[in-house]
This record gives C-alpha cells, sequence and structure tokens, in this order.
C-alpha cells in the first residue's frame, strides 16, 4: 500500500491500474458473478435475479476493499478481470436467455 | 408511551457509560454500583426497551424502533458526557424512572 | 499512520485505514451533501406544506377523495387514455392528479403537449393553485441525482454510497477500539475532539449509517445492477411481470361504457389488504367497455415500500387479477426500499430517522474535517491539496446550510406570480450555496469557517421571522391555531440556526487564539502528555 504515497510517476500509474481495476474491474466482476449465480440457482427464476441484485453491492464492495488491501497489483488483476470475464464467458456458453 | 424505548435505552447506555473506567473516575460518587451489576442493569434495561418497542410498535416495526432509539438515545447522552459526566447519573435515572412510571399502571 | 505505517508490514489494519482516509475524503463532499438533503427529505410533504402556505388542506378518507378525484377528471378529460391519481394521506393533504390524452390517430398531427400535474382539493375536488415551488420534492430529487443532468447524477450519487458502503466497512475493520471508547468526546482538544466526534457519531448510529447506505444503492438498484435481470429474460418486462404482476391490457374498445363507482372498489381492496388503503389509483381507459382501474397499496405502517395491486374492471367493478405474493428475495428488496425512505415511519419514527441521519451527516462532516486537521499537525507529512480540502469542506460544511436557507427564504420572498418561480427558487440555492463558498475563498481560512458558519446561521434565525412577516401563518400564530407543522418547522429553523450559530462561536475562539491553538494542535507531539490524557 504505502509505496504508492511516494508520489513517483511509476508508483502513480500502478495506482491509476489499481483504481481502475478496483472500481470498474470489480463492478464488472460483481456483475458478471451475480448474474451467473442468478442464472443457475436452483430456485425460482425472479426470485434469484432480485436476489443477485440485492447482494451485488456485498460482492463489489468485498472486491473493492480486497483490490486495495492485496499487495500484489497482478494478483489484483488477475483475480478481478479474470471472475469478471469468466463469468461473462459463462454467461454466454450458457446461451441467451429466456 | 411511544418514546418509552427511547428513555430505556438511554438509562440502559448511561449505565454502560458508567461502567467505563474513565467515566467512573469523572463522576466520583461515592458508593456507585459495580461493574458488573451496572451492565446486568444495563442488560436488563435493553431487554425491557426492546420489548417496550415491539408492544408500542408491532413485531416489524419494532425492531427497527428499537435499533433506531438506542442509536437516538446514544446522541444526547455523548454531549451531556462530554460537558457534564455527572448528568449520566442524574438523567439516566430520571430517564429509567419516567419510563418505569409509565409502566407500573400498565 | 504515515511513517509508522510505512515502516510496518501493511497489515489489513493499515490498508483500510488508508481505504478509509481516501475514500471518505474523497467521496465526503457529496456524500455530505447526499446526507443533509436526504435528511430533509425524511418531511419531504411537509416542506412542501410549508413552502405552499396559501394552502391548508384537511385530511379525509381515500375513498372521497377518490370520488372528487374521479368527478373532476370525469368533467375534464372523459376520453383520456389514462387518469394517473395519486390520493392524499394525512402528511401530503393534497390529491395529485395526471391525464395521458389518447394518441391523436392521425401520425402527421403534432402530439399533444404532456398535460401538467394537478393537485386538488380532496374534499371538494377543485383544483388548487398556489405559488409555483419545487418544495420538498427538490431536496428529495437533489440528495441522490445531484442536479446533475440523467443518468450521470444517478451514477455519481451511486458511486459515493458504494464509496460510504467501502468507507463503513474499512472503518469498522480498522478502529475496532472505537466500540470501546465512543462514549467519550473532548471538547477543544483539535485533532483529538474531531476524532471523538467523528467515532461518536459513526459508532452510535452504525446501524443506520450501514442500513442507508446499503438501502441506498438498493433503491436505484435496476439501474445500477440490471444485468442479472439481462442474464435471465429477453425482455425485462417479463421479469417485471414476474415479480409486480401483469399491467392490464391498455387497448381500447372504443364502445362507450359508464365507469363503475370506485368508492366500493377502494372498500374491497383495503378488505383484501387487511386494512391496507390506496396510495394510487390508475384508470385506464375511462368511460370505454374495456376500462380498467387498477389500485396500488400504500406503504404506510408496513416495511415493505413496494404494495400490491389489484386490477378491477372499470365497468361492472369485478375483480380481475392480483400482484403475485412477494417471494423471500422480493419481500426483502421491498423492506430495504421502505427501510430507507421510511414511509412506513409515524411522528416518533420518522423524527427518529431524521435525528440519525444528522448523526449520519456529522459523521462525515468530522470525518471531513479530521483529514484536513490531521494533515495540518506539525509533524504531520506535507500534503499539497490541504488547501483546496479545507475550502471544499467550507463549501459543503457551512455553505450547503446557507444554500438550503437561502431556497427557503427565496420561497417566501419572491413574487408568487414570477414566471418559472420553482426554478428561480433552485438556482438561488445553488448561487448562495457556490456563491459563498468562492467568496470565503478570499478569507484565511479560519476567518471563512467564521463568516460562513454565521451566515448560515442568520439565514437560518432570519426564516421565522420571514415567515411571520410574509405570510399569515407564523410562529406565535401557528402556536395559538395549533398548526403543529408551522410551529415545528419554525422551532426546527430556529434549533438549525442556533447549531449553526454555536458553531460559528467556536469557529471564532479557535481563530482568535492562534497561539493556543497551536500549542493544542501540538500538543500529540508529546508523549507524556498523550499518555496521561488529562481528564
Amino acid at each position: 500500500m504505502k509505496g504508492k504515497m511516494t508520489g513517483s510517476s511509476i508508483a502513480n500509474s500502478r495506482m491509476a491500474a489499481r483504481a481502475l481495476t478496483a472500481i470498474v474491474g470489480g463492478y464488472a466482476a460483481a456483475a458478471g458473478s451475480v448474474s451467473l449465480l442468478a442464472r443457475i440457482a436452483p430456485i425460482d427464476r425472479a426470485e434469484a435475479t432480485i436476489w443477485a441484485m440485492t447482494l451485488s453491492f456485498l460482492v463489489y464492495a468485498g472486491l473493492l476493499l480486497w483490490a486495495f488491501h492485496e499487495t500484489r497489483l497482478a494478483r489484483v488483476a488477475a483475480t478481478i478481470w479474470g471472475l469478471a470475464f469468466g463469468s461473462a464467458a459463462c454467461l454466454w456458453l450458457l446461451g441467451p436467455a429466456l | 408511551m411511544r418514546l418509552e424505548p427511547a428513555l430505556l435505552s438511554y438509562a440502559a447506555l448511561a449505565c454502560l457509560a458508567l461502567s467505563s473506567h474513565r467515566l467512573r473516575r469523572d463522576v466520583a460518587v461515592g458508593r456507585l454500583p459495580t461493574v458488573a451489576t451496572l451492565r446486568a442493569f444495563a442488560v436488563a434495561l435493553l431487554v425491557l426497551a426492546a420489548w417496550r418497542a415491539i408492544h408500542a410498535f408491532g413485531p416489524y416495526q419494532g425492531p427497527v424502533a428499537f435499533i433506531g432509539m438506542v442509536s437516538m438515545a446514544g446522541l444526547p447522552l455523548v454531549l451531556l458526557l462530554s460537558r457534564w459526566p455527572r448528568g449520566a447519573l442524574v438523567t439516566g435515572l430520571a430517564a429509567a424512572a419516567m419510563a418505569l412510571g409509565t409502566l407500573i399502571p400498565a | 499512520m504515515s511513517k509508522a505505517a510505512l515502516n510496518d508490514a501493511p497489515g489489513v489494519r493499515q490498508s483500510m485505514a488508508w481505504i478509509h482516509g481516501w475514500l471518505g475524503l474523497l467521496a465526503g463532499w457529496i456524500l455530505f451533501a447526499m446526507f443533509l438533503t436526504g435528511t430533509a427529505s425524511y418531511f419531504r410533504p411537509e416542506i412542501t406544506r410549508w413552502m405552499q402556505p396559501e394552502i391548508d388542506l384537511r385530511p379525509v378518507t381515500a375513498a372521497t377523495a377518490a370520488d372528487t378525484a374521479v368527478a373532476h377528471l370525469q368533467k375534464v378529460a372523459p376520453t383520456a387514455e389514462q387518469w394517473f391519481i395519486s390520493l392524499p394521506d394525512a402528511r401530503t393533504t393534497a390529491t395529485r392528479i395526471f391525464i395521458r390524452e389518447r394518441p391523436n390517430p392521425d401520425p402527421n398531427a403534432k402530439p399533444a403537449p404532456r398535460r401538467p400535474e394537478l393537485r386538488l382539493a380532496p374534499a371538494t375536488g377543485e383544483e388548487v393553485t398556489a405559488r409555483d415551488t419545487r418544495g420538498g420534492e427538490h431536496f428529495y430529487r437533489f440528495h441522490f441525482q445531484l442536479q446533475i443532468p440523467h443518468p450521470w447524477g444517478r451514477w455519481l450519487a451511486g458511486l459515493c454510497a458504494m464509496a460510504m458502503l467501502t468507507a463503513i466497512i474499512s472503518g469498522v475493520i480498522t478502529h475496532k477500539r472505537i466500540f470501546v471508547d465512543f462514549f467519550t468526546l473532548r471538547w477543544s482538544k483539535g485533532q483529538r475532539s474531531w476524532l471523538d466526534a467523528h467515532n461518536a457519531s459513526a459508532v452510535i448510529a452504525l446501524p443506520f449509517h450501514a442500513m442507508i447506505t446499503y438501502t441506498g444503492l438498493i433503491t436505484l438498484v435496476a439501474m445500477y445492477m440490471p444485468w442479472p435481470i439481462q442474464a435471465n429474460y429477453k425482455d425485462p418486462a417479463t421479469f417485471e411481470t414476474a415479480v409486480f404482476g401483469a399491467e392490464p391490457d391498455a387497448e381500447a374498445s372504443g364502445r362507450l361504457a359508464a365507469l363503475t363507482p370506485v368508492a366500493p372498489l377502494i372498500a374491497r381492496a383495503s378488505k383484501e389488504w387487511g386494512g391496507g388503503t390506496p396510495a394510487t389509483m390508475v384508470v385506464r381507459n375511462p368511460n370505454d367497455a374495456a376500462a380498467t382501474v387498477t389500485l396500488f397499496q400504500n406503504s404506510r405502517d408496513r416495511l415493505n415500500a413496494r404494495g400490491g395491486s389489484i386490477v378491477f374492471s372499470g365497468v361492472d367493478g369485478r375483480q380481475l387479477s392480483t400482484s403475485p405474493p412477494p417471494g423471500p428475495a422480493a419481500e426483502t428488496s421491498g423492506v430495504m426500499l421502505g427501510l430507507h425512505t421510511g414511509s412506513f415511519a409515524g411522528p416518533v419514527l420518522r423524527w427518529t430517522y431524521f435525528l440519525l441521519g444528522l448523526a449520519g451527516t456529522a459523521m462525515v462532516g468530522t470525518g471531513l474535517m479530521l483529514w484536513t486537521v490531521k494533515r495540518k499537525r506539525p509533524n504531520a507529512v506535507p500534503f499539497f491539496g490541504i488547501g483546496l480540502a479545507e475550502r471544499l469542506n467550507v463549501g459543503a460544511i457551512a455553505c450547503l446550510p446557507a444554500g438550503m436557507a437561502a431556497f427557503l427564504l427565496a420561497n417566501r420572498l419572491l413574487p408568487a406570480t414570477l414566471q418559472s418561480r420553482g426554478d428561480t427558487e433552485v438556482s438561488i440555492m445553488f448561487w448562495t450555496w457556490f456563491g459563498l463558498a468562492a467568496l470565503a475563498c478570499l478569507r484565511p481560512i479560519r476567518r471563512a469557517w467564521t463568516e460562513t458558519l454565521a451566515v448560515a446561521a442568520v439565514a437560518f434565525l432570519a426564516l421565522p421571522l420571514v415567515n411571520a412577516f410574509t405570510t399569515d401563518r407564523g410562529l406565535f400564530r401557528s402556536f395559538v391555531h395549533g398548526d403543529w407543522l408551522f410551529v415545528a418547522f419554525d422551532l426546527a429553523m430556529l434549533a438549525t440556526g442556533a447549531l449553526l450559530g454555536f458553531a460559528a462561536w467556536r469557529a471564532a475562539q479557535i481563530s482568535s487564539r492562534p497561539a493556543r491553538s497551536r500549542r493544542a494542535a501540538a500538543r500529540p507531539a508529546n508523549p507524556l502528555r498523550e499518555a496521561v490524557d488529562a481528564p
């Protein structure tokens, strides 16, 4: 964490990458994962959809906090963007919605 | 009375505050109940407040009212403690007396 | 945390403290405005009623209000496509109607201008006219749209709410000790005092802060997080139907048929809802053989803000369909919505909500103050943005209340017949807010605090006076007539003015004793004094 407060340009660009991953990637990962859950949960479709929407912000908040806590930026980026694209790919493989 | 839970919560929080080390020193009243007694009082008053909240606001709004009123009661208490620590004792007793007073005829 | 933290391995508490500080700061100014205007919105209909003092209506039953509204609509728009009727309750007092005209069958004809929403006296069905104002609706809209064009205001508000949520979680993780120490509030000790105040306001009302932040996100969840719907439904309307019930068929038959009386429908709906009352009535294709009447339940006395709805035939009053009973998830999200808006709350709980909202505002405000005070300590790591942060603090904490008071003052002082009067009131709020904040930049920071807080205090204290001179509902008369809304409003303004005046006085005390305050600020550098912790 603390290295980013030195103000050098490398630290700044790493911070920017981290913030982008956390805020945009975290949103995408939260949206993708809860959408996937809503799709595959074995309960009523409308109910699953509402649960997913209701809990999505908790997932997003958790991802945001972890993205700034974990020191290894590569790991943060891989996990969050992996979750985002992975869940999107799964949804795509499941085919269009009814 | 609908404000009963707030008064009981206030008294409960005052008990909790009086069980803290710093405040016991500031209040400097001889023969203050022990920390364990005060905590037991606080728990009893909070249970009473929860019961009165559910009684007054029903099973659904009751818990909301209880949590809200415990929080709300803390605000004046903290302000009072910062200026007049002994006031916590006085107003806490007064709040408990008022709330219990409305309970007895009921 | 700066130096010590640099040497440590970045533990959870350090990283959480870092996140808490920065997210809190960056979102803090907007969050302060959202909290303050949102708190005022708990009295949205009351503010509107105060801002239209010429209207003084007595509440009637929902059935009477519906009857008079329908009678009015039969006179002015018997062949409209839809009538929307918002039935009054004890707080809103007026019936609101909105007419949707049938589109002209000729495709080349100009579309009919959109009719404005009208308000009716519920007892008589007569139109009520009053000064043009946005009323409490303005604060309500601002607190999640931020006066920024759609959809950007709502997105920005959502982003700030997410920052708030993460700040709450990271704050709790960082400062476990606050749960022991939250009764402590020490005055006149610089940074220590701001920290105490921040802790106390945060911890005491923590359930409220967490609830209001999360449920705030839920109020706009369909916009912020529509992806689960997209993943599950080809057509979002299918989802809406599954959750809220089917909309009745909108096609008119073209055959005339008298509209059934609505009062019996309300009685039947009320029976079905176990005594609940309708909030809204929608009449589709009135006076047509295919007419329907939909009643939506109001959310008073229920935590779930999403009430059920019943569709009746508009010709013979048969019950055509009912919204499905909510499942656990729908119930949960409806309750979250209700918890946020507090629509169920009676007077006692409403004031509780209001005070807890103020505690939330204080938490954000003291957090912002703490951030700058911490970085102005003599031994603190210098930070180039500190001056900007201080000016923004003045702009948010002192100048926004001044702007809100100016909005209310403008309501009393602008001529009643002024063109686009409601918009002018809103402009005056923003000109006052940002103008005062800009002017304050010309003053040294200590003086800026004193002066802007004093301006805000005077503006609030002036409100009851101006109200007494410009209306016949001044404090004394209201008191004599038992007009408790106006009494409470004036008293609330006086209390707000007094609070701001007290703040201005404190700020003046600090600025008139620069030497002492510098010594006080330097105190944390002395470890002995810190450890002794004088009473």
